[in-house]
């Protein structure tokens, strides 16, 4: 049985609600009230990115280890640390970024990037390596076709090992364009392309049953804390 | 018959999009209202989540890193909830952190939600902590591997690590019972996976979106203890915990309520697809018999 409606009082509930319903009015069209809370949700994001990026990483990485003192503007108990040269590395580097926004020092700003760049890769390369290359191939063929248990054959765990295998050759066989696929060759190479097509098929379900439970969110918040019938 | 086959499948093919829009928030409201709810059962994947909290030794803590922004609240917050209300009904002391800037406050509402309201018992640094949002990604990961002081000094109120009871024999990540990274993208499950879990030696967990789902299964069980995904995921451990611990019955279970109108939702996708498929059916009849 629904309960009578009892609007919430809060304002902080009115304007999710509002901006909620505001942002559903695309459904019908295009119009200025979903317009306004496009601009609304592109302002509030920048600003809170801004804000969170100057606080948590430019003010503790960078001006407190530059002016340790500057500390005691923020937090007036807080101990004051140490003078950190290392700092003046990065912030050099964030400068030099900042000459891209000049045309005849924009060059400056591929030191930086090449540093970002490079590191980031060299550091990643052995980590992507191990875990989704190295770890893969055990995680599909590691535990063998023919899994045990206290003796006993799982025969449903290998019958899933083996269409695993099977789906990851195939699908593999699929992207080599060095032969015709014709034959038994291009068959095996069809069961790839078909193991692709499940797999974006399953892709797309799970996308789709992550964009319902946003609706069902979206719908809870609105007849719970606003509307107050649930 | 030949006209009628066309005039279905004009009528299919021209149906106002709008239509299907309508269809399904009547639907998913109906089912809200009716409080319709499908029964579940921990699967396969799930299911070792919830053994290992169950069978951790007693006051392990266990690491909640809560990678999401709002937008994905809907379907990681019940899993966030869920967790802690596990680790506070079997005693292991939580600590909550994330990657994401909104971390925050998602860390604050679990504490209003769950922890306030159900647990009004636990006492904070004791029975949980929230470390906060630290900027990094996968390089904050890599610092907390061997020691959280590193880039944590203090919890999110100002107390230093060392004074935190709910940390007491924590050094770095491997010190931890359990990690369980709530992952709406980058940084997320994915960083977990390839900076702590694959390099030290600690279970490492996930909950991801419906959208990431698909790329996470292929980690479990080799690199992954266990993958809850989306609202199926979270309200399958609600169902475990409800099944392990009856008292949690009587407890706010948003995933499961979440599941009834989720389910009546993907019936009337289902529906619409049959319906345009059948209206492609009767397009080639129609031509098919045309003189």
């Amino acid at each position: 049985m629904i309960a009578a409606i009892h609007l919430s009082g809060d304002v902080q509930v009115w304007i999710g609600a509002l901006l909620t319903l505001m942002v559903f009015s695309f459904l019908w069209r295009d119009n200025p009230f979903y317009k306004f809370a496009e601009h609304v949700f592109v302002g509030v994001s920048a600003a809170y990115w801004m804000v969170m990026g100057f606080w948590t990483t430019l003010w503790p990485a960078l001006v407190l280890k530059l002016f340790p003192a500057a500390g005691r503007w923020s937090s007036p108990d807080a101990p004051v640390g140490a003078w950190d040269p290392v700092a003046l590395i990065p912030a050099a580097l964030g400068l030099l970024m900042l000459a891209r926004l000049w045309p005849r020092l924009s060059w400056l700003g591929k030191w930086p990037t090449a540093f970002a760049l490079g590191t980031t890769a060299g550091y990643s390369l052995v980590r992507y390596l191990r875990s989704d290359f190295l770890y893969q191939i055990e995680a599909t063929i590691g535990t063998g076709l023919a899994p045990t248990a206290a003796g006993r054959w799982l025969w449903q765990e290998s019958l899933a090992q083996l269409l695993v295998l099977a789906g990851t050759v195939s699908g593999l066989i699929y992207f080599v364009n060095t032969r015709e696929q014709r034959g038994a060759y291009g068959r095996v190479a069809r069961w790839g392309l078909l193991v692709l097509m499940i797999t974006f098929g399953a892709s797309f379900g799970s996308a789709v049953m992550g964009r319902v439970a946003l609706l069902v969110g979206r719908f809870q918040e609105l007849l719970g804390p606003w509307l107050g019938i649930l | 018959m030949n006209d009628r086959c066309a005039r279905i499948a004009s009528w299919l093919e021209t149906l106002d999009r709008r239509w299907i829009f309508l269809v399904l928030a009547v639907v998913v409201v109906a089912a809200l209202l009716s409080g319709v709810s499908t029964p579940d059962r921990a699967t396969s994947v799930v299911q070792p989540i919830y053994d290992r909290i169950e069978n951790l030794p007693a006051g392990s803590p266990i690491l909640l890193s809560l990678d999401y922004s709002p937008s994905s609240a809907p379907e990681l917050e019940p899993m966030a909830d869920a967790l802690t209300q596990h680790a506070l009904l079997t005693g292991h002391p939580i600590c909550y952190m994330s990657l994401y800037p909104t971390g925050n406050n998602m860390i604050s509402r679990v504490e209003e939600r769950v922890i306030a309201r159900e647990f009004p018992q636990a006492v904070p640094a004791r029975d949980w902590v929230s470390l906060g949002f630290q900027v990094g990604g996968e390089m904050l990961i890599n610092s907390l591997r061997d020691s959280l002081t590193a880039r944590y000094p203090t919890d999110v109120t100002g107390r230093p690590l060392r004074d935190v009871p709910a940390l007491r024999g924590v050094r770095g990540l491997g010190d931890f019972g359990l990690i369980v990274s709530l992952s709406a993208g980058q940084p997320g499950l994915k960083e977990w996976i390839l900076y702590a879990g694959d390099v030290i030696d600690v279970p490492l967990a996930g909950g991801c979106t419906g959208v990431g789902a698909p790329q996470f299964f292929p980690y479990y069980p080799l690199q992954i203890l266990g993958l809850m995904s989306a609202l199926k995921g979270a309200a399958e451990y609600e169902a475990a915990l409800a099944r392990g611990h009856p008292e949690f019955k009587a407890a706010n279970q948003p995933a499961t309520r979440g599941m009834g109108p989720q389910s009546a939702a993907h019936l009337v996708i289902v529906a619409f697809i049959l319906l345009g498929n059948a209206g492609l059916v009767l397009r080639r009849l129609a031509r098919r018999r045309s003189p």
